[in-house]
This record gives C-alpha cells, sequence and structure tokens, in this order.
C-alpha cells in the first residue's frame, strides 16, 4: 500500500479512528495488527521476513539479558539478519559478479541466478531491528519482554517500509506510554502529511517525468537537457524521500508518536559533512553510532578516520542498492568527506600554527558560495543514483562530456522532454515554495508552526488552496503511472 | 464547550473543503451533455457507434421530432440499458429507440474498458449512474467516478481563456452543446460489396447472448414502467450471416413481446440504399447520405405514430 493510494486515503482514518476508540492497553495490539496488513498488501509472502527478523531480535534482546555471551549473542542476531539481507537483496549481484569472475578466469561454471523479488523495506526494518539487539547488547536499554509491543516497534507502518529508522530508545518506551487524543498534535500532523503529499505528488512526480524521459538513452538527448534532469533528479530524489518522511512522521504524530526528522534543509549544507548531517538523518546516525564509532570513528589517527568514512559510505551505498553505481555513489561521498577531513586537518593545523585567524567563507556571500559548491558536489553523485546502472552513468557523463560545448541551444529547444510549459511554470512555483520552507527551517522557523498559531480563517485558507493545488497539480490517478517513492526499493 | 468549538470547526471545515473540491471537480471535468437540457422528447436513440452514425436528430427535426442521439462507442447492452434508464429518469420520452448492433457483443465485449470507459462518462452523476458503475465497472476504475478529480485533474492544461470573461462564462457554462445532437455523421464514402439477398433474406436463427437478451428484457420492462414505447432498429450495415441470423432472433423476440423492429437489411429497397455511395468505411458504418435515408424512413414512421396518438 503506498502512501499515495486510495487504499491508504482509507486505511489510514480508520486506524486513527479506531486506535482513538480502543482502550489504551490494546491500541498497540491493533497498531501492530494494521502495521502488518500494511506490509502484507506488498507481498503477504514476505511477512515472514519481517517476522523472522522480529523473532530473531527479539529473542537475542531476551538471551543477553539472561546470559553471560552477550557477543556471541549479538554476532548470532547480526549474522542471521544481514544473511536475511544478503539472501534477499545481494544474492544475485553477487551471482552476477561471481560469474564475471568466473568467466574472466576461464571457468565454464555458473552460479544460478535466484528468482527472488526484493521485499519491500527490507533494509529499512532489519536496520532498525539491529539497531535494538545492538542498543541491549550496550545496555543502553532494557530488553523488551511483550513480544507483540516489540513487533510493533520493528513493523510501525508509517515508517515500516522506508524509515525513518527509528532508534528503540526513542520509540520503543513511546511504544509503552498512554499515548491520548489530541487534536493540536492531530491537526500538527496532518499538516505534516499534507506537505508530504505536495512534495511528492507535486513536485518528485512532475520532475520524475523530465528525469525518465531525459535519462532514457534511447532517446539522445544533448549534454544540456542530460544536465538540466541530473539537476532536476536532486530536487526529485530530494522531495520524494523528504515526502515520504514527512507522511510518516506525520501520520505517527496523529496516532501519538513522534519519529526522528529525517531531513533539515539538506541543499543549504555548506559542505558535504554538514550536508551528510541533514540528509536521511536516522541512517546517517545509525552508521554513525554502530559502525563508523565501534570502527574507531576519528579517534585512531587521520588514516584510520579517513578509512572509516571510505568503509561507512560504500556500505551505505550497498545498502542503498546492489549495484556498482550506489557503491560508486557512496565511494564518491565518502572520498569528499575525506578530502574535507584533510583540508580541515590543514586549515586546523594553519589556524593553530597562524594564531586564530578568522575562518574563510564565514561572510554570507562565501557562504552562498560554499552552499552552490556543495550542491554542485551532491549533485554529481546523484547522477549515478538516477541512471540506473554503471554503464549508463558512464554514457551519461560520455553524453555530457562530449556536448558540454552546446548545452545552450539543447536548452533553449521548443519541446523541453517530459512536460509541457505550463507544467514547467507549475514546478517552477511548486519549487519555490519548497526552497523557502527550507530556508525558513534553515533559519530556524517553521512555516507549519506558523501556520497553526494564526487566525483559523488564513490557516484553513491556506490548507484548503495547498490540498487543492495537490489535487489538481499533483501527478495522480488515470493517465499516471502510480509512482512509486524512489527508497522503497532500498 | 471547547470539545464542540472543535467537533463544529472540524465539521464545518470539511464541508468547505468538500465544496471547493466539489468546484474544482465541476470546473475541470467535462460539461454534462445538452441532453440534460431538454425534459421532452418524442425518442431519443441508444446503442453502438451504429446508432450514432446511423440517426440524425436533424432529419428528424424535418418531421417535427424532438430527438436525441445518445449512442456512444462500444455502447454493450448493459450500458444501453442504464443510458435508457438514466434518460427516462431525467426526461419525458414517448419512444426510447435502441440500435441493436450491441445484441451481437459477445460478453468478453464487456470487458472492452476503455471504450466503456468514455461510455460511461457522458452520464450524469446520479444513483443510476453509480449502479452502471458497480455493475458494470471494474473495481480498480470505481474511484475514477467517485473522485472524478483521479481523472480529470490534468485538464487544467488544456484550459485556456483569451479574457478572464470568457473564463467566467466557462464557469457558468453548464452544458457542453452539441449541435448534431450525439449523431456523429461524416460525408467521405468508401464503396463495398453489399451483402447478397441470399444473406439478407436469411431466416436461420442465431443464438443470442443471454446477458444480451437479459438487458434487453430489463430495457423493455423498464419501457413498461415510464409508459413508454420500445422500438428496436438494425442498420443496413454491417451485414453478414450471423449478424443477419442474430436479427433474425431479435424479430423473433420483438414478436414476442408486441415490440416494433424496423430490421432494415429487409428494407434496404425501399430505403435506396446504395454499397457505392452509403457507407464511410465500406459497410461498417453508414455515412451522412446512408444516415439520412434510415432516417428519414425512420422519421416518417414515427412521426405518423405521433399523429396517430394526437388524433
Amino acid at each position: 500500500m503506498l502512501f499515495n493510494s486510495y487504499e491508504f486515503l482509507l486505511f489510514f482514518p480508520i486506524v486513527v479512528i479506531v486506535n482513538f476508540l480502543l482502550p489504551h492497553r490494546v491500541r498497540y495490539i491493533w497498531l501492530l495488527v494494521t502495521s502488518y496488513y500494511f506490509y502484507m498488501c506488498w507481498n503477504p509472502k514476505y511477512v515472514l521476513l519481517l517476522l523472522g527478523s522480529t523473532l530473531i531480535t527479539y529473542v537475542s534482546g531476551l538471551l543477553m539479558e539472561r546470559m553471560s555471551h552477550k557477543r556471541l549473542v549479538v554476532a548470532g542476531s547480526l549474522i542471521l539478519n544481514l544473511g536475511i539481507l544478503v539472501v534477499f537483496k545481494y544474492a544475485n549481484f553477487l551471482t552476477l559478479n561471481g560469474n564475471r569472475v568466473l568467466e574472466r578466469i576461464g571457468i565454464g561454471y555458473r552460479l544460478p541466478v535466484l528468482s527472488l523479488l526484493l521485499p519491500v523495506g527490507i533494509s529499512f526494518y532489519i536496520f532498525q531491528a539491529l539497531s535494538y539487539t545492538m542498543d541491549v547488547y550496550r545496555g543502553e536499554i532494557a530488553a523488551e519482554k511483550n513480544i507483540f509491543r516489540y513487533a510493533l516497534f520493528v513493523s510501525f507502518f508509517p515508517q515500516l517500509v522506508a524509515g525513518p529508522i527509528e532508534r528503540s530508545k526513542v520509540l520503543l518506551p513511546q511504544l509503552k506510554c498512554r499515548q491520548n487524543y489530541d487534536f493540536e498534535r492531530v491537526k500538527n500532523g496532518l499538516l505534516l502529511m499534507i506537505w508530504g503529499f505536495f512534495l511528492k505528488l507535486v513536485i518528485a512526480d512532475r520532475i520524475a517525468m523530465v528525469v525518465d524521459e531525459a535519462y532514457n538513452l534511447d532517446k539522445g538527448y544533448g549534454a544540456g537537457i542530460l544536465l538540466l534532469a541530473t539537476f532536476l533528479f536532486a530536487f526529485e530524489i530530494y522531495c520524494d524521500f523528504a515526502g515520504y518522511s514527512a507522511i510518516a512522521i506525520g501520520a505517527a504524530k496523529v496516532l501519538g508518536y513522534s519519529l526522528t526528522e529525517n531531513f533539515d534543509s539538506p541543499y543549504l549544507a555548506s559542505s558535504v559533512q554538514d550536508f551528510w548531517r541533514r540528509w536521511h538523518i536516522s541512517l546517517t546516525r545509525w552508521f554513525r553510532d554502530y559502525l563508523y564509532i565501534p570502527l574507531g570513528g576519528n579517534r585512531k589517527g587521520a588514516v584510520r578516520q579517513f578509512l572509516n568514512l571510505m568503509i561507512v559510505f560504500l556500505l551505505s551505498g550497498l545498502w542503498h542498492g546492489a549495484q556498482w553505481s550506489f557503491v560508486v555513489w557512496g565511494g564518491l561521498n565518502g572520498f569528499y568527506l575525506v578530502v574535507e577531513a584533510v583540508l580541515g586537518r590543514i586549515r586546523k593545523k594553519h589556524t593553530t600554527e597562524g594564531g586564530a585567524g578568522k575562518r574563510h567563507g564565514e561572510n554570507p556571500f562565501g557562504k552562498a558560495v560554499r552552499i552552490v559548491w556543495t550542491f554542485i558536489l551532491v549533485d554529481f553523485t546523484w547522477l549515478f543514483f538516477a541512471a540506473g546502472s554503471l554503464s549508463n552513468s558512464i554514457i551519461i557523463l560520455k553524453r555530457i562530456g562530449k556536448g558540454i560545448g552546446h548545452c545552450v541551444e539543447d536548452l533553449l529547444q521548443i519541446n523541453m522532454p517530459g512536460m509541457s510549459q505550463k507544467q514547467w511554470i507549475v514546478l517552477a512555483a511548486a519549487l519555490f515554495i519548497m526552497v523557502l520552507a527550507d530556508v525558513v527551517k534553515y533559519l530556524g522557523g517553521s512555516i507549519r508552526m506558523k501556520l497553526m498559531k494564526c487566525f483559523f480563517v488564513w490557516r484553513w485558507l491556506v490548507v484548503i488552496i495547498a490540498i487543492l493545488a495537490i489535487l489538481v497539480f499533483g501527478v495522480y490517478g488515470s493517465g499516471y503511472r502510480e509512482a512509486n517513492f524512489l527508497y522503497f526499493q532500498f | 464547550m471547547k470539545r464542540l468549538q472543535k467537533i463544529v470547526g472540524t465539521v464545518l471545515f470539511l464541508l468547505l473543503l468538500g465544496f471547493c473540491i466539489g468546484g474544482v471537480s465541476r470546473y475541470l471535468r467535462p460539461k454534462m451533455s445538452d441532453f440534460y437540457r431538454e425534459k421532452e422528447y418524442d425518442a431519443v436513440f441508444f446503442g453502438t457507434s451504429e446508432c450514432y452514425c446511423t440517426l440524425d436528430p436533424a432529419v428528424f427535426d424535418e418531421y417535427g421530432l424532438k430527438t436525441y442521439n445518445r449512442g456512444m462507442p462500444v455502447q454493450t447492452m448493459g450500458f444501453t440499458y442504464y443510458y435508457v434508464k438514466d434518460a427516462l429518469e431525467h426526461a419525458k420520452i414517448d419512444r426510447v429507440v435502441v440500435e441493436v448492433f450491441g445484441m451481437s457483443f459477445a460478453p468478453e465485449r464487456y470487458d472492452d474498458l476503455e471504450n466503456a470507459d468514455s461510455s460511461l462518462n457522458k452520464m450524469r452523476d446520479s444513483a443510476t449512474k453509480w449502479q452502471a458503475v458497480r455493475e458494470l465497472m471494474p473495481k480498480s476504475q470505481w474511484t475514477e467516478y467517485c473522485f472524478p478529480l483521479d481523472k480529470y485533474h490534468g485538464e487544467w492544461e488544456k484550459k485556456e481563456y483569451p479574457s478572464f470573461h470568457a473564463f467566467l462564462k466557462d464557469l457558468k457554462t453548464k452544458y457542453k452543446v452539441d449541435v448534431d445532437r450525439g449523431y456523429q455523421g461524416s460525408d467521405s464514402s468508401i464503396p463495398f460489396e453489399y451483402a447478397s439477398p441470399e444473406i439478407r433474406m436469411d431466416e436461420n436463427r442465431a443464438v443470442l447472448y443471454e446477458r444480451n437478451v437479459d438487458y434487453l428484457n430489463r430495457i423493455y420492462a423498464l419501457c413498461r414502467k415510464y409508459d413508454t414505447e420500445l422500438i428496436l432498429v438494425r442498420a443496413p450495415v454491417p451485414c453478414y450471416w450471423l449478424i443477419v441470423e442474430e436479427a433474425n432472433s431479435i424479430q423473433d423476440w420483438a414478436d414476442e413481446h408486441d415490440v416494433i423492429f424496423y430490421n432494415y437489411y429487409q428494407y434496404v429497397e425501399e430505403i435506396g440504399f446504395d454499397a457505392n455511395t452509403d457507407s464511410v468505411d465500406g459497410g461498417e458504418h453508414l455515412n451522412t447520405i446512408g444516415a439520412r435515408k434510415v432516417s428519414r424512413h425512420l422519421a416518417s414512421f414515427l412521426a405518423e405514430r405521433k399523429r396517430t396518438e394526437i388524433r
């Protein structure tokens, strides 16, 4: 069940109304049942994996409290969970690459390719379940005794298939608390959901029409169009994923639960490091807490720090998808961070030697330049994300390289790909609203909060206009492809 | 008190939102057919493309008959039934004329969703339309009918106005004016070899599809309920063995129910049908010349019947 489907528009109000009508002590059972139903709408068979991962981590939590061999238990939980992930997500990637190696070295044997569908959201819920195992191992949280409540923690439907990846110490205690109906919180949550739908349906899916068209290599678009599509893809993936996150956080808020913010004006970041503090925050924190820091972080010298960064980002790339293009994407981001770390160390050394010098680029202009530069660096990596494969990425890069001199001519052609002129105007207006909201957030404000406080007539007016804008300008329904959220495939 | 305030506020907001969505839907979806502008008709025609290519309301005007053609592409008998029901609920109609090419549609044609969809879109919103949707459309398409914005929200792109006045005028316009009143004629002509008298006069009977007969029975019952005369018509094209034999079976049904059936396979000489000039596409549909011949013949009959009734 997609958030942008009619089924969800029916499902969600029913879940909310019944949830608040039920006595508090059984609400988590209701949410568990509806969460499993939500997941089973895709493929009922794969609920077994969700159940399997839940049982493994639940039992491992209990065992860790009762046994002295905690390391053995946590290792067992990690191996089993990552095993599920490897089999269902990476088996064919490994097989295909293994077969290539066998072919290169002249061995006739070929590994069999499995016909497995990638279970929706597997990377998200396995990471969430693993975070519980590790938190219990570290003693940061007591093992959850109630299996149904724990199962709800792993499967809570708003964030089940694409995050935010919640930490057990954040979500589990909330599932135990009494969540009373709060009119203001419900309004706040619904506003957030409307914002999410706006990002997804009006911006992301509209840009997708252009990017899908331009990145269709058979169409042979020139460098200008490819650069434009690459530029726009940055907003597509942001609005798609931030839109999903906003709907997820909003839906959870309506039900009375607070989820982690997943995005914080990422394209206003002034360095790649800053970008990763603002982009997919829950995943970045997961990797930081459960991989980067255990590997030694930046405490074991410069070389180890650089190595750790590369390991984390290469694995982050692989987490996003079993393709070399994702590995390259992760590798590039890791490389950027290493370069920034090197420059940071040089700058620090220079500052220490030369006294308390003013940091270069602190003025607004310098900051703006750094924001633009960071965006360019990040957007370049999105090319590998959007192209679908490494070979496609290389073809696109070659085309851009060859036609770079004719960019302006490409962009001035009468028929831009994928959309009519009116659609472009709508897209520009919608992007302006999105950027404005991000700038306000960056400066510490919140349009949503301002809206919540203003006179009800203005609030109603804005909300009704927003809903109508989504309904009229959104990309959905007959004649349009029902677009999945990009991050579902991860 | 505060709780009541919140409840009232929420209800008012939802009503206002519903009103706005309804208004935007009305603006973006196609205007209602001007069939609904009139409340009385001497006759209304129903059926497939054979109907809207054959019966021209302009010809019936010449005979003092107010008519409208509600034929639609691939209007299966199921859709015909609901279009008849909707029309009778809307207007006082003296005669319901059904062109029966739809009786030859195999049950699989009911799944020809693309055309069926365009067919139902020309029916006004009503309980009858909802019954038709539930009975004839797959569940996956129900939302399009419950929530028209799903299908028509992209129409904003096609709207263009030279002035604000034109925009206001469009807002106020309720009906889509169709000067041909549902008739879709074409002047072009492709000659073809018409079926021999042996085929046209064949007296064998073909078994009719049960589902189609069921809907024909329902149309008959509906006409009786509304005290309207049902008249069946079979255009002279297309003409081949099976369809002639099916027409014979329809004749049996008509005789059994005391319903008039104009089977134009048997009137080709009388109306002066000419295969060299009267078809737009080599024997599948009539062009304006052929349509005029059939329309004049039927109009003459209906006018006579009307005169008899007045006397």
